[in-house]
């Protein structure tokens, strides 16, 4: 297991690095300060307001990342909708392709930004493998939540521990802690404990799971990091 | 700093719903735009009936009306004919056919094809078409303009054909013109938008139901199939750490630990996988290269 203190992650060369992935893997990257970020956290937090759940949009605006899938064909479609069709379109246009939303909060930290993105980027794998189905699904199952969560908080852990020299209970207590808010059941909090746990002791054992973070080293590498 | 897709869904179900209904819509459309047209036809093809039978009506009343005039016209009968009488004859033929046609009087006012007021012009009019056909059958009677001739206004001359027409006030919506095809009214995409909605509280209340979210699962891409396996026990299916869930309904499926890459690929582990005495499945560490084969063995 590497866990000694790699080189600082520059939050710009991290940058670089997620935006070259993104263009490779045709990922949308929508980064801070464009509306439609704005506009879809005030949809969810008007989706909240309606649940009765809680929202704190100051801190969705400043920590939460979003993955969105890519609507594509089905834009032209909904653009056909007598009226109304159009004008959800446009809205939703820059939706076309899977996109992924970075927070504001973690720019500025280059090892936050690279490990979210990698976390995000499982999202993009899940997405493209069951489509919208899978988010529909996701929407709806707590165990398809903890099944499609769990593991990209598992490579959080990874990254955590392995660039960032973190201690792997205190970076599997955090990811638990988070997945707490996911409104999970009890067997789905089960699945997602034994997810987590299965990605810690990975970590325990010198191993990368997955090869997550030999995926990120390569990625920033090519960016120019040194580490 | 995570996901938040279950967030986003409630936001992207209604788009889906939207895109289901855009598909639907043209359907929809078409229905409605052909019950409509079978509406005002069956409003049409009633309101017609009526008017036939009013009409007929009318000519028997007249006809049998015609003898008496004809006998008060005659200066060798008794009685005389003048605007008087003229005038009620033709209010009593009139009165006969409001009487014996109440039933299509009736018909045509639930059609609100003629409002109360209009009916007693309508009758009246008709019973002029009838004297104008009386007399055109009748060329002996065109010296004898019957009550017709007698009419304190001049009224426009209507053919028999016009009177199952409409230039007596008959408001028989129209069918949608080849020029409305393909417009929508708001109030159609509000029923549209309404039909999401529900289907969108629908679909709320059936996500809580264990069995939907089964078949949910079962049908998704890239949730695994069903399998037995012990809840929360973990195994390696080849390289791949697994965990095995179980939900509300009892069914249990292996799920991967790794999340899958951009592409959608799954993930393995490199060094393989092994499940510890704690009975965690996890991937070993890469080995490093063995220093002895590497320069062909020892020496």
């Amino acid at each position: 297991m590497n866990s000694t203190k790699l080189p600082l992650i520059p939050a710009d060369l991290a940058l670089r690095a997620v935006q070259a992935e993104a263009a490779s893997a045709d990922v949308e990257l929508l980064l801070p300060g464009r509306p439609e970020r704005e506009a879809i956290l005030l949809g969810i937090a008007a989706v909240h307001a309606l649940s009765g759940r809680g929202w704190d949009l100051a801190f969705a605006r400043e920590r939460v990342s979003v993955t969105l899938p890519g609507a594509g064909p089905a834009l032209d479609l909904m653009a056909m909708i007598p009226v109304a069709g159009p004008i959800l379109a446009s809205l939703a246009h820059g939706f076309r392709r899977t996109t992924v939303m970075l927070a504001p909060g973690i720019l500025d930290d280059g090892l936050e930004l690279i490990s979210t993105w990698r976390h995000e980027g499982g999202h993009v794998g899940q997405i493209r493998r069951g489509g919208l189905m899978w988010c529909i699904a996701y929407g709806v199952v707590p165990e398809v939540v903890a099944g499609a969560e769990a593991p990209c908080y598992g490579a959080d852990i990874a990254h955590a521990v392995m660039l960032g020299a973190a201690d792997v209970a205190k970076a599997s207590a955090a990811v638990l802690g988070a997945l707490e808010h996911y409104g999970l059941d009890e067997d789905s909090m089960k699945l997602a404990r034994g997810i987590v746990l299965s990605n810690a002791d990975s970590v325990r054992r010198g191993a990368d799971p997955g090869d997550v973070v030999a995926d990120t080293r390569a990625s920033l590498r090519a960016a120019g990091w040194v580490g | 700093m995570s996901s938040f897709i279950q967030q986003i869904t409630p936001i992207i179900l209604p788009f889906i719903i939207l895109l289901i209904l855009a598909l639907a819509a043209p359907i929809v459309r078409e229905a409605y735009r052909m019950l409509r047209s079978v509406r005002v036809r069956l409003r049409s093809r009633a309101a017609k009936a009526s008017i036939d039978g009013l009409t007929v009506l009318a000519g028997t009343a007249v006809a049998a009306a015609a003898d008496e005039v004809r006998t008060l016209k005659d200066p060798t009968k008794p009685g005389s004919w003048d605007r008087a009488t003229a005038a009620r004859i033709r209010d009593r033929v009139i009165g006969e056919v409001m009487r014996l046609g109440a039933d299509f009087i009736a018909q045509i006012k639930s059609l609100g094809v003629i409002d109360a007021g209009s009916v007693y012009e309508l009758l009246e009019r008709m019973v002029e078409a009838q004297v104008e056909r009386l007399r055109r059958l009748d060329p002996s009677s065109s010296s004898s303009p019957l009550l017709s001739a007698d009419l304190e206004e001049p009224r426009p001359t209507m053919a028999p054909s016009v009177l199952r027409g409409s230039t007596i006030p008959i408001s028989v919506a129209p069918p949608p013109s080849e020029g409305q095809r393909g417009t929508v009214r708001f109030g159609a995409v509000a029923v549209l938008l309404a039909l999401g909605l529900g289907a969108l509280a629908l679909g709320a209340v059936l996500s809580g139901c264990p069995q939907v979210r089964e078949g949910v699962m079962r049908i998704t891409p890239g949730v695994p199939e069903p399998s037995v396996c012990v809840p929360d026990t973990q195994r390696c299916a080849g390289a791949v750490p697994e965990v095995c869930s179980r939900n509300a309904t009892g069914t249990t499926r292996w799920w991967p630990a790794l999340a899958p890459r951009l592409d959608g690929t799954p993930r393995v582990c490199a060094g393989g996988c092994s499940v510890s005495d704690a009975g965690l499945a996890g991937c070993d560490p890469v080995l490093p290269d063995n220093p002895f084969t590497a320069d062909g063995g020892a020496r």
